[in-house]
């Protein structure tokens, strides 16, 4: 293929500017209208099921929008450049973090439908309970979310701001200070994002641990996260917007992330549920038995068939790649068995026999449409990609040979 | 692809061969070692690595008739120097095939600079790591039981249940795979080789290595996508490998062995002692043979760099074990690593943590990442941190067993310090070997990046610019 590519900034084409088409804005409203409905019902019903519901949508999209935050931290600290025009569109996606951290504020009137450990009664009783009472307790709980949140948005904010700040200055010296502000942010992620899957996810069942699990929930973060930006790509261009500067090569890249995640994913989860069956201790396998019986062994088989035997072998081929709407229909199937991949983790907990109801897709939708709404705010409000990007030009000029 | 931007000036460049290098020189310098009887540096190098060889020599000869009795294990521990060498050095291979194919998959171009002799690391490596299951067999001449094939033996299987076997599995497919990247990488080089090659001998047995390379675009266009397939197929083999080995531990019920973060923590630790072997060997490397314009701190800096990012993962893996053996509530899991860190290993414990966690540290500072005493005495620190690493997993997990009448304590003979010692002369036998007789550099891909110059010394961009 032949490419010429650009020769300076100023050749480049604009990125066009965004706005929400009425429709979807209408979609997305309904779809938080739904979503407090069907929590609002779901309360009066059966309190405990509108809370997990609540958990699985609060940490889904925060995790998402995480994500954002992660990888533009990823591609300062790495010195990426093909990365640089969808690198705005990722910071858009960590600005649902301050709409996550009031989330979690909602999430906090739930802990005690949620959390066997915080019935002090219970725990008193429960020797296992007791004895990691010193970490599982209501206030330390509330500190280290709040403490992990403030880290998140703190630094997505200074991400994003930095960048939106290079688009008039054309700085260098932004990039390099987001340079340094990215190395700092990696280390300090890893542990509070462990931390947030060891108190959200995993206490579920107080008594399960599983030094993996917090690989296994950045695992999904990763998984999740690149599709959704991959999808937010293809829907801006459906729009006609970022033409000439994010290209087949880029769809090539965010694909093969895609790819890479379906099978890592796999690695961890098998990692995780081998050693565990293999070993068969009981105080780890009642977990797994827990989420294999009662209907629930049809969640676990379509979880390996649909995150990840049947991506995988979707997006092998270059092609796959490469066709807009074939990516993002395999991407909307990722994005539905990551939700699976959650829900099983969760509900099992309280349900003893898989169910799935208005309660489970209307909680769900209510936060896709929160996280619709908030991206796409951002995004009609900032340029599409950073203009003045010292990296942006080897970045659209970016090709796979 | 540098094009107009100034980005590349401002901020840090990708690290890059001396700009004044020609195409002529590249196979000059990368060749020369080859084609010049060795200088005293390099003989001094090899008697060196040849007396320890013969340390190992020994320690196997006395182990073979004797049997493994030499060793220190005893009932309670039946697994120590042996086990711990082995996967140290399966560790050390792990740097090539993550620089050739993940590197590679990854386009991190300064790879070039530093792949063939990680490669060949990997492979010595690797080979030197399949000694010691062979070794601790006690009866190395029948270790072709250990494939299953239809036999006379009883119709005597193997265990296919059993983690040692997939081991065996995993670390020749590895191996082999390796190997095979390795060579296709290195036709294009031996043919240039050949094409020098002054006299008969020199053209035959490089003529037949190079497999009738005539480097036409026919030759070039199957070169790549064969080398693209193979970086694809070892991929996954770089994690499977080392996951495979975390298994041998993680599968049993043994306190402080049986943990889920195993796979990707022993991934995370073969990487980093694996880059800290690398950097080790190029330091010197580079001195010796001047190949500073090729390798240069630049490079070395992007390892330092790699080195801690993996250095932060195992520190990682170390805290979430902890805490899960606190949070588990399980009173075994919680001795062991009580033991670990304030019990009779402690100062093993200690030196681990030491070198692997905190003193890669220094690495925050570009200032040290551009040292090159401070890299050198760092990356022998990680090499030592590293091989603690799996001392204190399985001995420390072993030498305490649920019964107080089964503790024990591990000593070394000197059987075992000999087989160690012997181990690393295997590694830079070969290692030196292998600088004799083959391009160290991958000259064919340090000329893809090279800028093109034309009479007058001006830039056209690079070669990729052209394709």
């Amino acid at each position: 293929m032949s490419h010429h590519g650009y020769h300076s900034l100023a050749d480049l084409p604009k990125p066009g500017h965004f706005h929400l088409p009425k429709t979807a804005k209408h979609i997305f409203i309904a779809c938080v209208a739904i979503g407090v409905v069907s929590f609002a019902g779901a309360l009066f019903q059966d309190a405990t099921r509108a809370w997990y519901n609540y958990l699985i949508g609060y940490f889904y999209w925060m995790s998402i929008a995480l994500f954002g935050a992660f990888i533009t931290a990823i591609h300062h600290a790495t010195g990426s450049q093909w990365s640089t025009p969808v690198r705005r569109l990722a910071e858009g996606m960590s600005s649902f973090l301050p709409v996550a951290a009031v989330l979690l504020l909602g999430l906090f009137l739930g802990l005690h439908h949620l959390y066997e450990w915080t019935h002090v009664e219970e725990v008193a009783k429960d020797v296992l309970l007791s004895g990691k009472s010193a970490y599982l307790n209501t206030p330390f709980f509330i500190i280290r979310s709040l403490v992990g949140m403030a880290i998140w948005a703190g630094f997505a904010h200074y991400f994003t701001t930095k960048s939106l700040e290079q688009d008039q200055s054309g700085a260098i010296s932004i990039t390099k200070g987001l340079i340094k502000a990215s190395v700092i942010f990696l280390p300090l992620f890893a542990l509070s994002f462990t931390m947030a899957s060891f108190d959200d996810i995993m206490s579920v069942e107080p008594h399960f641990f599983s030094t993996i699990f917090g690989v296994y929930q950045f695992s999904s973060l990763f998984y999740s996260g690149v599709t959704t930006l991959t999808i937010i790509v293809i829907l801006m261009q459906k729009q006609g917007l970022l033409k000439g500067l994010v290209t087949e090569h880029h769809m090539h890249d965010l694909g093969k992330w895609m790819f890479a995640f379906t099978v890592f994913w796999a690695y961890i989860a098998f990692s995780q549920y081998m050693l565990i069956w293999y070993a068969n201790l009981p105080e780890e396998t009642f977990y797994f038995i827990k989420r294999q019986e009662n209907g629930w062994q049809y969640w676990a088989l379509s979880l390996a068939i649909l995150k990840f035997i049947v991506p995988f072998f979707l997006l092998i081929g270059k092609w796959a790649k490469v066709i807009p709407n074939y990516l993002l229909s395999v991407g909307v199937l990722m994005l539905v068995a990551n939700w699976i991949d959650l829900y099983w983790q969760v509900a099992p907990a309280y349900s003893e026999f898989a169910r799935l109801g208005w309660q489970e897709l209307g909680i769900f939708v209510g936060f896709l449409g929160l996280f619709g709404l908030t991206v796409s705010r951002f995004y009609s409000r900032h340029p599409l990609v950073p203009m003045k990007d010292p990296y942006l030009l080897d970045g659209v000029n970016h090709n796979q040979f | 692809m540098k094009h107009n931007t100034n980005a590349a000036e401002y901020l840090e460049p990708e690290p890059h061969p001396a700009d004044s290098l020609t195409y002529d020189q590249v196979t000059r310098d990368v060749c020369a070692p080859l084609e010049r009887v060795p200088g005293r540096g390099w003989w001094m190098a090899f008697s060196g690595a040849l007396g320890l060889l013969t340390i190992g020599l020994i320690s196997i000869y006395k182990l073979v008739t004797t049997g493994i009795g030499v060793w220190g294990l005893n009932n309670t521990i039946g697994w120590a120097y042996d086990i711990t060498n082995f996967v140290f050095w399966i560790g050390i291979g792990h740097a090539g095939t993550l620089i050739s194919a993940i590197l590679f998959l990854f386009r991190q171009k300064w790879r070039t600079a530093i792949n063939r002799s990680a490669e060949a690391m990997t492979i010595f490596a690797v080979m030197t790591a399949g000694l010691f299951p062979l070794l601790h067999t006690g009866r190395p001449w029948l270790a072709f039981w250990l494939f299953p094939y239809p036999n006379t033996r009883g119709s005597l299987w193997v265990n296919f249940r059993s983690p040692l076997l997939w081991d065996v599995f995993a670390v020749s497919t590895y191996f082999t795979i390796s190997a095979v990247f390795w060579y296709i990488g290195l036709i294009p080089d031996i043919a240039t080789v050949r094409d020098r090659a002054r006299n008969k001998i020199r053209r035959v047995i490089y003529g037949a290595l190079s497999m009738g390379w005539t480097g036409s675009m026919r030759n070039w266009m199957h070169y790549e996508m064969v080398y693209l397939i193979l970086a694809g197929l070892s991929t996954p083999l770089v994690l499977s490998v080392h996951s495979i080995v975390s298994f041998d531990f993680a599968v049993s019920v043994i306190p402080g062995w049986h943990t889920t973060i195993f796979p990707p923590y022993f991934v995370a630790g073969a990487i980093f002692s694996g880059f800290a072997m690398v950097m080790t060997l190029l330091i010197i490397v580079r001195k010796v043979v001047h190949l500073e314009e090729y390798i240069t701190v630049r490079h070395l800096e992007n390892m330092c760099k790699i080195i801690m990012a993996t250095g932060l993962m195992v520190g990682y893996a170390y805290a979430s074990e902890f805490f899960i053996a606190w949070y588990s509530g399980s009173p075994y899991e919680q001795f062991t690593f009580v033991n670990r860190a304030f019990g009779p290993y402690a100062w093993a414990y200690w030196t681990m943590v030491s070198c692997n966690v905190f003193i890669p540290q220094v690495f925050w500072f570009k200032k040290m990442r551009t040292n090159l005493t401070i890299m050198f005495i760092i990356s022998i620190f990680v090499n030592i941190g590293m091989w603690f690493e799996r001392f204190v997993i399985i001995v420390t997990s072993l030498h305490r067993g649920f019964l107080p009448s089964e503790w024990s304590y591990f000593t070394p003979t000197i059987w075992d310090i000999g087989l160690l010692i012997g181990s690393f002369g295997i590694f830079f036998t070969l290692f030196l070997l292998f600088t004799r007789v083959l391009p160290m550099i991958a000259m064919a891909e340090i000329k893809s990046i090279l800028p093109f110059k034309r009479k007058g010394g001006v830039e056209y961009g690079t070669h990729e610019d052209v394709v």
